[in-house]
This record gives C-alpha cells, sequence and structure tokens, in this order.
C-alpha cells in the first residue's frame, strides 16, 4: 500500500483552511487514513473521488447515535478526531454538512472563545511570571548561588520564550480578528464561507506548525529544568505522564472530554520521550562547563579527596554543581591541615551574566574593596574568631566570577595567596 | 449572525418546518426539502440536526419515537401556528411585490 505522510497541525481558527487542505488532498486522489497523535496526517490512494468535512467536537451532538446516523444517512462518515474538530469524509459531491452560516457563526464564536480560554489563562500566566522576572532584575536583591543561577538562568531563556510567545499571541489574534470578519460576512448574506485561497492555507499550515512545537518547546524546557540531573528522570516524567492517561483511559465510561485528555497525556510522553532521545543530548553538549581543577589549596588532583580523606590529604565536601545552558554553577568547601577554603564560582557564556553574578555577590559580602593587585580582583580581610582570620578574595574575568574565601591561623601568607588567586584564575579559564 | 430567538424563520427553518408536518425522521427531512425545492434548498446533516433540537427547546415540534437511531419528529401546534404566520408574511411581501411591479408598468 502507497502511503502519503504530512503534517497536520491547525489552530483552532483554521478549521476551513484544514477542510479545504484535506478536500485539496481528496480531489488528487488521496483519502485520509488516520491522524497519529494529532500531529502527522497518512493518507492512502481514494479508489474514488472524496470530499473532507471539518466540523466542531459538540458533545450534545457527536455523542449521539442518531447524529452518527443522520450524518452516515446524509452520506457522510465519522474518519477522525483532531483536538476540538471530527472529520467526516463523503463522495465528492455530497451536500455540505453545515449550510447555515449564520449557525455557523454562533458555533465558530462559541468554540474559538472556549478554546482561547486556555490559551488566555496561560499567556497571562507567562506574562506574570515575566514581570516576576523582570521585578527580580529591577530589585537587584541578593541572592544564594541555586536561585541566582535559576534567575540567571531563566530571565533570558523566558524572555526569549515569552518574547515569541508574544509575537506569536499578536499574529494568532490578528488572525482570529480576520477569520471572525470574514465569518461574520458569510452569516450577513448567508453564503458559504468561502474557502481560504493558497496564501492562507499556508498561513494556517505555518502558524499551526508553530503552535505545536512552541508547546513541543514548552515541555522541552519544563523537562530539562525539572530533569537535568539524569535521563532516568526523563524517563520517570515520561511514564507519569503514561500513567496518567491509562488512568483517564481506563475510568470506566470516559467522557470525550477524558478521551481527550488522555490522548494529551499520551502526546506529552512521547514528546518527553522524544526529547530525552533527540534534544536531551544536545543540550548536555551546549551546557556551560564547569571548573577546571577541583581544589583551592592544591595543584595536585590526587591529593584531593571527596567527603573521606582516605590517602589523600585534602578534603573536599559539599560540593554543589548546577549546569545551565548559560550559566553554570560550582561550589564547594575544603580542608588541608590547618586552612580551610571555600569557593563559588560562575562560569557564563555571556558577560551580561557574569556581571549579574558578579554584582551579588559583591552584594552579598559587604566590606570588599579592589586590591592593589589588579582591577579584577576584590579582598577583604577580618577577624573571625581568636587567631582565625577569614579572608574573602572575589576574581572577576570575562568568563565567570569566582569568589574564594579562606579561614587560616592569622593572616594569609603571600605564598598561599598567590597559589589561590592563580587557582581562581584556572578556574576560570576556558 | 447571532439569530434571536426565531425571531424570524431562515428558508431552511421554514422547510424543516413544513417537513415537519408530516411525521419523519432526520434525513426524511432532508429528501424531501430536496425534493420539494428540486435541489434549490439543501439542509446539511449538522445544520438540520441543530436545527430539530432548536426547534424541540422552543415547542415547535416534538419527538414520537426513535427507531435503529433515527428520531422521529412531528410538528406541534405552537410549530403550525409559526409556520403559518411565516407563509402570512410570505404570501403577503408576495402580494406587495406584485403591486410594486404594476406600479412600474408603463401606462
Amino acid at each position: 500500500m502507497k502511503y502519503r505522510y504530512e503534517l497536520f497541525c491547525y489552530s483552532v481558527i483554521d478549521l476551513k483552511a484544514a477542510q479545504a487542505h484535506l478536500n485539496r488532498m481528496g480531489a488528487s486522489g488521496w483519502r485520509l487514513d488516520r491522524i497519529w497523535l494529532e500531529t502527522v496526517a497518512r493518507y492512502v490512494p481514494a479508489d474514488r473521488p472524496v470530499s473532507y468535512c471539518v466540523d466542531w467536537c459538540d458533545a450534545r451532538f457527536d455523542e449521539n447515535d442518531d447524529y452518527l446516523q443522520l450524518c452516515a444517512d446524509a452520506g457522510w462518515t465519522f474518519v477522525a478526531k483532531q483536538g476540538y474538530w471530527n472529520l467526516y469524509e463523503a463522495p465528492a459531491g455530497t451536500p455540505p454538512i453545515q449550510t447555515d452560516s449564520a449557525l455557523e457563526y454562533e458555533r465558530f464564536q462559541k468554540q474559538v472563545w472556549k478554546q482561547m480560554r486556555w490559551g488566555a489563562v496561560l499567556g497571562g500566566a507567562g506574562l506574570l511570571f515575566l514581570a516576576w522576572l523582570l521585578w527580580l532584575t529591577a530589585q537587584e536583591i541578593p541572592m544564594d548561588g541555586n536561585t541566582l543561577l535559576l534567575w540567571m538562568g531563566m530571565a533570558p531563556v523566558g524572555a526569549v520564550f515569552f518574547g515569541l510567545s508574544a509575537v506569536m499571541g499578536l499574529v494568532g489574534l490578528a488572525r482570529f480578528f480576520t477569520q471572525l470578519a470574514k465569518w461574520r460576512r458569510a452569516a450577513r448574506t448567508g453564503e458559504p464561507v468561502p474557502d481560504p485561497g493558497r496564501g492562507e492555507r499556508t498561513a494556517a499550515k505555518v502558524f499551526g506548525s508553530w503552535n505545536a512545537f512552541f508547546w513541543v518547546g514548552w515541555i522541552a524546557i519544563l523537562t530539562h529544568c525539572l530533569a537535568k540531573e539524569g535521563f532516568e528522570k526523563v524517563l520517570f516524567y515520561a511514564v507519569v505522564w503514561i500513567a496518567i492517561g491509562i488512568w483517564f483511559r481506563k475510568r470506566p465510561f470516559p467522557t470525550a472530554g477524558q478521551r481527550r485528555e488522555a490522548k494529551g497525556c499520551m502526546i506529552a510522553a512521547v514528546w518527553v520521550l522524544l526529547y530525552w532521545l533527540l534534544l536531551f543530548p544536545v543540550a548536555r553538549s551546549w551546557e556551560t562547563p564547569g571548573p577546571a581543577i577541583p581544589s583551592l589549596l592544591t595543584d595536585d588532583p590526587a591529593r584531593v579527596a571527596a567527603q573521606s580523606l582516605g590517602d589523600a590529604d585534602t578534603l573536599r565536601y559539599n560540593v554543589q554543581e548546577t549546569r545551565g545552558l548559560l550559566l553554570h554553577y560550582t561550589s564547594w568547601d575544603e580542608t588541608d591541615g590547618d586552612n580551610q577554603a571555600s569557593l563559588s564560582c560562575y562560569r557564563s557564556r555571556w558577560e551580561a551574566l557574569t556581571d549579574a553574578a558578579f554584582r551579588s555577590m559583591l552584594r552579598q559580602t559587604p566590606g570588599l574593596a579592589p586590591a592593589e593587585e589588579g582591577e579584577a580582583l576584590w579582598e577583604m580581610e577580618e577577624v573571625w574568631r581568636a587567631d582565625v582570620v577569614r579572608t574573602v578574595y572575589l576574581l572577576r574575568t570575562e568568563n565567570g566570577v569566582a569568589e574564594a574565601t579562606l579561614f587560616t591561623v592569622g593572616p594569609v601568607e603571600d605564598a598561599l595567596k598567590t597559589d589561590v588567586i592563580r587557582r581562581m584564575e584556572h578556574c576560570l579559564e576556558e | 449572525m447571532a439569530r434571536k430567538k426565531l425571531e424570524t424563520l431562515t428558508e431552511q427553518m421554514f422547510y424543516v418546518l413544513l417537513a415537519l408536518r408530516t411525521e419523519r425522521h432526520g434525513y426524511g427531512v432532508m429528501q424531501y426539502v430536496a425534493r420539494l425545492t428540486q435541489e434549490r434548498v439543501t439542509i446539511g446533516a449538522g445544520t438540520l440536526y441543530a436545527l430539530l433540537d432548536r426547534f424541540e427547546k422552543d415547542g415547535y415540534i416534538h419527538r414520537t419515537r426513535t427507531m435503529e437511531s433515527r428520531k422521529y419528529y412531528v410538528i406541534s401546534p405552537q410549530g403550525e401556528e409559526r409556520l403559518q404566520q411565516e407563509y402570512r408574511r410570505i404570501r403577503q411581501q408576495a402580494r406587495d411585490m406584485e403591486r410594486a411591479l404594476g406600479e412600474e408598468e408603463p401606462l
């Protein structure tokens, strides 16, 4: 059997464009066989000319046997459900299912508003989130490393994503009002809504596909944020989606809405799995790398041990690492004989993010002053308790910011200071 | 255009009520209207279903029985009155048109 596949993604307002496309396929000898995951349509050669009708899902109608019987008597056979639409097929030349343009206009308004409500809720939530990010930026409040990372990692991604959403929302709104005017004109004249032209059909297809991949992008970003620590977590989220889907599906006598929700969960699971297989490794390879050396107190990695001294001399503990596409954050504490040190290090691909991290760290440690050694270094020294001195160095380069805190018996010796600063520079090197 | 509750009957509404002066199921109505108007007026299955639902709610028709997933309807006295009222309006319109055409006749 010969098959033909294509993306079949349309937004709620483009009912007539979807119908016109199916009719063109029908006229060129292809009939719709099925639609997978509301995204990919499969066509098979038609043995007779067919035409299509795309109608709104309406529980009052399409769940009644007598409605389906009436459609069947009139020549229309139900083929597939696509989101908010039912797709019917009939021999070419069969009178359409909807013949009253005034009633069609009423249903268009009702159904589109109903679907757009969710878009408005999500869009509103997105704008609030963006406003919150902007507010955080304006406040410049000191934050700890992970919050800062989340903010700095999310702010640009969020801004780009919400910016795109805003553009898409505006384009969608303009297209909605254009469509509304067209349907209203048809209702006034009593004529059928005219079939969209080639340009409009293409616009509908591009807009619908972009819409679908917008949601894929969302799911991918959320999955990456939630499960960046390991592949198995991504798998876990996919399984959760599948389980929710099965739960919806297996309820006794599921309604059309529950069946749709079940389908939605399955789609989300497939996207998560696709993301896991295809995008996750790419995202991982794009992550900003962490510091190249594991210690502030020694150049010899063999002398450094994590959590337990063992044969090593230097203990490194409380190691925290958060990786992002734009920023990498590492912190650890270590001890070597009488000396104790801790490091907080940000490495970033963007200088603006490095600046933000630097300003935040400067605010978190009052008393830091530019050092004599160079413009990139700030330092602060204070008596911590008895004979223990706390010394803080803040080093800023193009690639990042590192803050080292040393606890030593007496002031830091020049040799140790030189070594520590050299290792901090090494941490921030490419 | 959002229509007020059956203030006026559209052509399709008129023919549906007319068809239901005899008990019929949905597809029977479609066939009858197409035959009566010589295919000039066709009523789609979705449109008809919505109209039947609306007429039933407004009390213009009532369901008589269901057989093999087909619902049968017949017009109610209220629906008959509405149909007659529409018929009188259409006839009046036709008479007005004829009179207007007569006045335009050259003397």
